[in-house]
């Protein structure tokens, strides 16, 4: 099975474990990944679409490997990871005094409006291959969202995906702390917001395992 | 022949050298800022439409642009502005007029307090003062007075923050309530009811826009005793007037009153400048090749060419360095870092 992930560097994390836990997978699972940074910011906003071609075009080159295009139609599964904002991040509208309206309006904009999204529906215009869709890391910035927020909103993400036929991966409780925030002591630290290799290890079987789900099924 | 003062005037000061013998695109106003701007600068902007290209201008060129009441990040831009977020540096919606800047001010720094006035339509709610910020209006009276008083907060918390207030002046037709509190629009336009009991004309004329305009400024001050004004004119013509008069004479009208309070502003109140983006626009110079085809939009060549001149005096008056795109945060360094570190094992 031919896997193409998608993604912010998060994919490249991932990209690390599978290749030290499962190398036998080298060669049917390919990276497509432009860090958040790249592009003057535009990061996966970069990546455009040849309509003549089927290809996704505009990823960055590099000496390991990383193809500047991708061919939809040569893969049986894709992954996307990092593309939207992270559940957190939409329960943070629930403690903004912003009007009712607008937090409505918000909340859709954030799911329907993000390279996720936009990724997949380029995708469907050549393939009807499974995909799975995880958001960037729970990471909370600023003031603290309650969990109960953060729960409803991871919900709603996996209703969104859920209605499209894609299969959501929430981030792997292991970790989470009890806010529903990523632990400390997952990521690598020294401003570094990564999970670490055992933990990006923890999304790689989660991938993994949801591709033999959806092949099986 | 003797000597007179136009034999040491620079070339910028003759029509046919600096104008007449150039490509319009090759004119250059020379603006000279007074004050310098910098990168790190924190600047607000508020105003007529015009304005918000300017915030939108600072924001991509990386410059410290404040915007006092943010949303989310990852919320996009078409969905911010449509509800009047990330269009000026608080939610205030357009400020036309310089006596509607002064009210606004007013209330942020409580010298007044708003009206309690609400403006109800099929069941929704509307603000008088900014009747077009919440598409298809509010839930709740309560909630207009509600995120009314949010935006006054991050009104005065831009006054206080910024070390540049750009203001754009926008009209000098308004729109008045008996009891003299203005409105940005006429009642009954956007939303409202139309009452001609209760709701006046009025064109303000140089003397009224000039005081206006003074004491916002001193008001703010007051505030923030550092705090610096650059003012534009909106080169954007009247969508209609209610003088009597023709449109075009209506727009020649206000904005000649605009540029000429900006102007005499500038010179007579200190840490005060103007810059010319009205001629950049409206100029015979420039021929109104920065119109669309109906005269009265700005096009993005327009807003382009007046950015560039804004951008390139900063730069070579006070040493702004060149655009690059927007630095790198630490997030981005770390993923750039992640994606080599990634791919350098075992690939």
């Amino acid at each position: 099975m031919k896997v193409c992930i998608i993604g912010s560097s998060h994919a490249a994390m991932v990209a690390r474990a599978q290749r030290t836990q499962a190398p036998e997978l080298n060669d049917d699972w390919r990276y497509f990944v432009v860090p958040s940074g790249y592009f003057g910011g535009q990061g996966l906003s970069h990546v455009g679409y040849n309509p003549r071609f089927q290809v996704l075009t505009g990823f960055p080159t590099s000496t390991s490997g990383i193809l500047r295009n991708l061919r939809i139609a040569d893969h049986d599964a894709f992954v996307l990871i990092g593309g939207q904002t992270s559940p957190v991040e939409n329960a943070r509208l629930s403690t903004r005094a912003l009007s009712a309206g607008f937090r409505r309006a918000a909340v859709d904009d954030l799911l329907s409006h993000n390279n996720n999204a936009r990724l997949f529906g380029l995708i469907r215009q050549v393939s009807e291959a499974p995909v799975l869709a995880a958001t960037c890391l729970y990471y909370d910035k600023g003031k603290p969202v309650p969990a109960r927020d953060i729960l409803n909103a991871e919900r709603a993400v996996a209703a969104f995906w859920g209605s499209r036929g894609v299969t959501f991966l929430p981030q792997p409780r292991e970790t989470l702390d009890d806010g529903l925030v990523t632990r400390a002591d997952c990521l690598i630290g020294g401003g570094n917001n990564h999970l670490k290799p055992e933990f990006a290890g923890l999304v790689f079987a989660q991938i993994r395992d949801a591709l033999a789900v959806r092949s099986s099924g | 022949m003797s000597q007179t003062p136009y034999d040491s005037v620079p070339a910028k000061g003759f029509w046919k050298q600096a104008v007449a013998e150039k490509s319009l695109f090759d004119i250059d106003l020379d603006w000279e800022p007074r004050f310098r701007i910098g990168q790190q600068t924190r600047i607000a902007t508020f105003g007529s439409c015009f304005a918000q290209h300017f915030g939108k201008a600072l924001k991509r060129r990386g410059m410290a642009w404040l915007d006092c009441e943010p949303v989310n990040p990852g919320l996009s831009d078409a969905l911010c502005h449509r509800f009047g977020y990330r269009s000026f540096s608080a939610r205030t919606g357009n400020i036309y007029t310089a006596s509607l800047l002064r009210q606004w001010t007013r209330w942020a720094v409580g010298r007044d307090a708003p009206p309690d006035e609400v403006w109800e339509q099929d069941g929704r709610f509307f603000d008088p003062f900014r009747p077009r910020i919440e598409p298809g209006g509010f839930e709740t009276a309560q909630e207009v007075q509600d995120m009314r008083a949010v935006t006054l907060t991050a009104f005065q918390q831009a006054i206080r923050q910024a070390q540049v207030f750009v203001f754009t002046l926008g009209l000098t037709e308004s729109w008045f309530h008996s009891d003299g509190h203005e409105y940005p629009m006429c009642p009954g336009t956007a939303a409202g009811r139309f009452d001609p009991e209760r709701h006046q004309f009025r064109n303000q004329r140089f003397e009224e826009t000039r005081t206006a305009l003074v004491q916002a400024i001193h008001l703010m001050r007051r505030e923030n005793p550092q705090i610096r004004f650059l003012l534009t004119v909106s080169p954007v013509p009247l969508t209609a007037t209610n003088s009597g008069q023709h449109v075009v004479v209506a727009t020649m009208d206000s904005k000649s009153i605009l540029r000429a309070v900006a102007g005499d502003v500038a010179e007579s109140l200190k840490g005060v400048d103007y810059f010319p983006s009205y001629e950049i626009i409206n100029s015979p110079a420039f021929r109104a090749v920065f119109f669309d085809p109906n005269m009265r939009s700005v096009n993005p060549r327009g807003v382009d060419f007046v950015m560039e001149t804004f951008f390139r005096a900063l730069e070579q008056k006070h040493g702004l360095p060149p655009a690059l795109g927007a630095p790198p945060t630490a997030d981005d360094i770390a993923c750039e870092e992640a994606l080599l570190a990634s791919f350098g094992e075992g690939a």
